[in-house]
């Protein structure tokens, strides 16, 4: 099994083009304002009209596990390692590899997303701490 | 009004090395359904299926139909809700013969992941073809329902100050009931040392912490109350069903993965089968982590939120206790045929067929099943009387 890539599809292509050049964008609701990512209406008020702007790229822990077993070889050099629910500060939670340690990691620590160019053309989000637990 | 009934009870090919498939697996579990209620094949005049998520319909789906050469089927089709999909059709089954749309209705899961040369963890990995935010899951290395089941494990631990020994209880407590059941796959003693020794899988969650795949095939036999009474073996009325499906975000304010549909399911089954909490003698819930069981005797009640660890610890879920759960060893050391694990064990139980491991009261057990991450909630109240005493 070789390194599973992100791979975009028609709703979510413009966040991944937006990785590409090292920025974080999501969909905003043009009728309430609401922030989401990736769905077809608008989770708070079901418009349709929604665009795509740029995000702070910074949230919090929200969940995150130490991977121990192998499933995929391509991540065999890697384990343990840990991949964190990160939700963002303008509402939506993202899923990436977060490079930490066993000591520090923790729910609540703020990050920033790094996008990381797993394959050729083909970014994912990374998350960096960037400080400690807020309440 | 609901009357319904389940006559018939068949169970397959449960093993760890490599089988028949889905489909013939499947095949051959409603045979024996229809074998053990005595009917002959030929009655069968619905067939609901339900297959793995990882399944096709080339695997397992309408196709069963004409394995089993069933002839002018009144009812078929193939259901899906997840792990809730065997109750969800059990559920369907129910209000088609309680209305007369079918008479004798089967309901069948079978899933065949092991096959030659491919591990259990091989057969877990395998991922969907994921596209789009999907695909971020598996490009950073979160494999598995271990994987996935690890990221609500650790809010639960944070929210509830959960030990690492509560988890050890339910994965202990449940070895216990699995060495009393001669269809369990894993049956030799499991001490909390062990638990707490095994190496993490997706920490906090460890090997004992997880079901293993399993090949095999479940099958239930669904008829009225009065098509029952002439068959071979005690029927087990379905009392109650209810459903509950939160629908959480993956945003913020959102529960996903501990909030359970399982307190609006409650409260519709309950209604419906005129009991409450106090009347069940025993639970078959959907364990396929130790996390499952922990949240579903919460959310029925059971347990104040974050009690279920002391309440496993203090020894009333096991043999002897005062409240029975997962009797047969669950899917994590039972045999992790999804939803209809609990179904099965649940019959068992009330047919009075479980050997050293019955239940002192068994006359009404409460039964789940639990779909994805705690998406989708199923239930039945199921009793060897028609109404509830
Ligand atoms: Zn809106």
């Amino acid at each position: 099994m070789t390194q599973p890539l992100p791979i975009a599809d028609e709703l979510s292509r413009p966040f991944f083009e937006a990785l590409c050049v090292g920025t974080v964008q999501l969909q905003a609701c043009n009728t309430c304002g609401a922030w989401q990512l990736g769905r077809e209406l608008c989770w708070k008020c079901r418009s349709e009209d929604l665009a795509w702007r740029p995000s702070g790229g910074r949230g919090r822990v929200h969940a995150f596990t130490w991977m121990h077993a192998v499933f995929s070889p391509a991540f065999a050099a890697l384990a343990p390692y840990a991949v964190a629910q990160v939700e963002l500060d303008e509402g939506p939670r993202l899923l990436g590899l977060i490079n930490a340690d066993a000591a520090t990691l923790k729910l609540g620590l703020r990050v920033k997303v790094v996008a990381v160019e797993m394959g050729p053309g083909a970014f994912a989000p990374v998350f960096e701490i960037v400080g400690e637990t807020e309440q | 009004m609901l009357d319904a009934t389940i006559v018939g009870l068949g169970l397959e090919g449960i093993t760890r090395e490599p089988t028949a498939s889905a489909r013939v697996l499947a095949a051959r579990a409603v045979l024996a359904a229809a074998a053990d209620a005595g009917l002959p094949c030929e009655s069968i005049d619905g067939l609901l299926v339900c297959r793995s998520g990882g399944a096709t319909e080339a695997d397992l789906g309408l196709e069963l139909q004409r394995t089993l050469s069933l002839r002018d089927l009144r009812l078929l089709q193939v259901s899906y809700a997840e792990g809730a999909s065997a109750i969800a059709n059990i559920q369907l089954a129910a209000m088609a013969v309680s209305h007369g749309m079918a008479s004798a209705v089967a309901c069948v899961f079978a899933d065949a992941p092991l096959t030659p040369g491919r591990t259990g963890r091989q057969a877990f990995a395998q991922r969907k073809a994921a596209a789009g935010l999907d695909s971020l899951r598996y490009a950073a290395g979160l494999f598995g329902g271990a994987g996935l089941f690890s990221l609500p494990t650790r809010r639960y631990i944070d929210r509830y100050g959960a030990s690492p020994e509560d988890f050890g209880a339910v994965a202990v407590t449940t070895r216990g009931w699995a060495g009393l059941n001669p269809l369990a796959t894993f049956r030799q003693p499991l001490t909390m040392e062990q638990y707490l020794a095994s190496k993490f899988i997706a920490e906090p969650l460890r090997l004992y912490d997880c079901a293993a795949p399993v090949n095999g095939a479940v099958a239930v036999i669904v008829t009225r109350s009065d098509r029952a009474a002439h068959l071979a073996r005690p029927p087990i009325h379905i009392l109650g069903m209810g459903q509950g499906h939160p629908g959480e975000l993956d945003q913020a304010g959102g529960d996903r993965g501990l909030h359970s549909g399982a307190a609006a399911a409650r409260a519709t089954a309950f209604r419906m089968a005129g009991v409450d909490l106090s009347d069940i003698d025993f639970c078959q819930f959907y364990d396929a982590f130790t996390l499952l069981t922990l949240t579903a005797l919460e959310a029925y009640g059971f347990c104040d939120p974050g009690e279920a660890g002391a309440f496993i610890r203090s020894g009333a879920t096991a043999p002897g206790g005062a409240l029975p759960v997962n009797t047969g060893g669950g899917h994590l050391s039972g045999f992790y045929l999804q939803g209809m694990t609990p179904v099965a064990e649940a019959v068992i139980q009330l047919r009075g067929d479980a050997g050293e491991r019955s239940c002192p009261r068994r006359d009404i057990g409460l039964v789940t099943n639990e779909g994805g991450q705690l998406d989708h909630h199923a239930n039945l109240v199921l009793s060897r009387q028609r109404r509830a005493a």
